[in-house]
């Protein structure tokens, strides 16, 4: 089946079985990443985005969490159903991940340039030497200075910004068609920042490898991604390609989030935030999630939970009653409901 | 040119790497750095002791039993007119022999056990640590005569008794490590490129795990000596001619006091050596502990 979506997550439903009852850390969620592009998966903590990439990556085991119900389609196959090994063999290879912290992700006590290789031999069968010129040529590609001195030193001689060079070089190393980034750039400082996500860019159109790119910073995302998801309590509120979503958001959460961006000129004035927390997966509202929280929410939205509606421009939707009259209901409509 | 080299060289040794500061922080510890030396002294014995002793070990002399120390006889001789110093010398091998080989039977056997318990967890963890702890019930020495009980005496068995005692301690320690190291973001990190279990064991848990290990080990060399000495002691290791240390002590006994000395000497070198592998324990792990910082 060829497609040119490289991932496509239909319906995933993560739930984590806990001694006093199933918390619904993903539920429902319906994204594509298209071939070369940058998905931005964006949301308040505890809104489920780091469960969707654990979920794709396969890593819940040990976890109390299990995916319940839906598909992750890596080109077109399903790997939810694949074993234990057959995903091992997935990950770094297809799709590798880089995290939020760079100064804990490189195990402290093996050389930079023995974990790049340890990547490299645990997926090709070539010999040590070759591995090892090819972490080097991937180290140099992330552009960190002194390379050959750097394999052979040790994480605590780096500082964040090269470690997570030194991360991207682990993750791509061996050309996954999809790079999973879980807040890459949160601890780093903004210039540090913006030198990282550079090189994301220019690594993405080298290697062509799709990125999934989880984070709660918009900046970045209007930085970064092509297209975007919003998401809330373990669901997509909002979906479309990053132009629809900046110029004209339609769901309040999403609006909410662009107006707590802090603007430069703005000085002075009081920061916009939205009022409330993330309601606690245990005592989920009834009707729309957001509700609570909504500044325009009306009697139905507390009753009823809406699907998704289109929106005028092309793939951008949006879960809110408030756009119900903008067009049709989108066929796949109260999935996910009460 | 010149100069640009040397101001590099000076950047290299101005690094402090994990290694050279753990050395260091040793350094400032003078009772572990005296008991490091008095071990590697030991160590030299144990190789040359042979050599050195101005007797053989079974050499008697009816015409001079039990003497007092002199500049012939520098510890006396025993009750046959063999000579201590000699005897004690030769010891020396066995001790270390003993400690070196129970300790790491158990260190290795005790450090499988412990990660494989702290990794996979569940049912293969409870199964490991429920056995550690029905080991740990028993107090050492009680566990060690009874395995030499079924096993029947002899060096060999000594070493696995105590082998056995002190498995479950690495387990425990490990296990712990393994518990912390297991949700560390480096060991997600090794899963996400696809590292095997046994890869991401041996080769990101396992290292981390080292530190303790090695300032267990230290400290179980002394332990095991002594249970070791415990059981030659009571006649349930070695077999008498060899000089062992506790079994020279347990032949001294007899003749405590008409010749004190017999009993002193071997007991002062069971002293010496397993306060001396104490003290490089703890200095150890003031060394390599990096929460305990100055």
């Amino acid at each position: 089946m060829a497609t040119d979506n490289v991932l496509e997550i239909k319906n995933l439903h993560t739930y984590f079985y806990t001694d006093d009852g199933v918390v619904k850390a993903v539920d429902g969620v319906d994204v594509e990443l298209k071939r070369g592009s940058t998905l931005g998966i964006v949301g308040e903590s505890g809104s489920g985005k780091s469960v969707t990439s654990l979920s794709v990556m396969g890593l819940l085991t040990g976890t109390k969490g299990k995916i319940a119900e839906g598909e992750i389609l890596l080109d077109g196959k399903d790997i939810v159903s694949l074993s234990k090994e057959e995903r091992r063999k997935i990950r770094g290879n297809k799709i590798s991940m880089i995290f939020q912290e760079p100064m804990t992700s490189l195990n402290p006590v093996m050389k930079i340039g023995d974990q790049i290789v340890e990547c490299v031999l645990q997926h090709e069968k070539i010999s040590k030497k070759e591995a090892y010129e090819k972490a080097e040529k991937m180290l140099t590609m992330t552009g960190v200075p002194r390379v050959h001195h750097m394999m052979k030193e040790y994480p605590f001689q780096l500082s964040g910004g090269q470690r997570q060079r030194v991360m991207i070089a682990m993750a791509l190393v061996c050309k996954p068609e999809i790079l999973i980034a879980d807040e890459p750039t949160t601890a780093l400082d903004v210039t540090i920042q913006a030198q990282i996500l550079d090189l994301m860019n220019q690594l993405k159109k080298e290697t062509g490898t799709s990125i999934l790119f989880i984070t709660h910073d918009l900046g970045v995302v209007a930085e970064i991604c092509d297209d975007v998801a919003v998401m809330y309590c373990g669901r997509v509120v909002e979906k479309g390609d990053v132009k629809s979503i900046f110029y004209n958001p339609s769901h309040p959460y999403t609006r909410g989030l662009l107006a707590s961006i802090p603007r430069v000129g703005d000085a002075g004035k009081e920061l916009q935030s939205i009022p409330g927390n993330v309601p606690n997966p245990k005592y989920m509202p009834e009707g729309c999630k957001f509700a609570p929280r909504c500044p325009y929410a009306k009697e139905k939205c507390r009753k009823e939970e809406p699907g998704f509606f289109r929106m005028p421009e092309e793939g951008h939707i949006s879960r809110c009653w408030m756009c119900e009259n903008s067009t049709a209901s989108e066929n796949d409509g109260q999935k996910g409901g009460v | 040119m010149k100069k640009n080299k040397k101001i590099q060289t000076q950047n290299q040794d101005r690094i402090r790497t994990p290694f050279s500061e753990a050395v260091r922080k040793f350094k400032k510890q003078k009772n572990a750095v005296i008991a490091l030396c008095f071990i590697i002294f030991l160590i030299f014995l144990a190789f040359f002791g042979d050599i050195i002793a101005p007797y053989k070990i079974n050499e008697y002399d009816y015409s001079a039993i039990l003497q007092g120390p002199s500049l012939r006889h520098f510890f006396g001789t025993d009750e046959f007119g063999r000579d201590l110093f000699s005897r004690i010398l030769s010891g020396t091998k066995i001790s270390l022999a003993v400690g070196f080989g129970a300790v790491t039977v158990g260190a290795v056997c005790g450090t499988i056990l412990g990660l494989l318990a702290g990794y996979y967890g569940g049912i293969i963890d409870s199964i490991i640590m429920r056995i550690c702890d029905v080991l740990f019930a028993f107090p050492g020495i009680i566990l060690a005569i009874a395995i030499v009980a079924i096993l029947g005496s002899g060096m060999t068995n000594v070493v696995i008794a105590v082998a056995v005692f002190s498995t479950p301690t690495f387990a425990r320690l490990v296990r712990s490590r393994t518990l912390t190291l297991k949700n560390s973001v480096f060991v997600m990190a090794a899963k996400n490129i696809g590292v095997s279990d046994a890869g991401i064991l041996f080769r990101h848990i396992l290292p981390g795990a080292i530190p303790d290990i090695i300032v267990q080990y230290s400290m179980s060399f002394g332990s095991s000596i002594l249970t070791a000495s415990s059981l030659s002691f009571l006649g349930m290791g070695a077999q008498p001619p060899t000089p062992e240390w506790g079994l020279l002590l347990s032949n001294g006994r007899n003749y405590m006091t008409s010749a004190m000395y017999v009993t002193i000497f071997p007991g002062l070198a069971i002293f010496l050596t397993v306060l001396s592998f104490n003290l490089l324990g703890d200095g150890l792990r003031d060394a390599l502990d990096p929460k305990l910082s100055e």
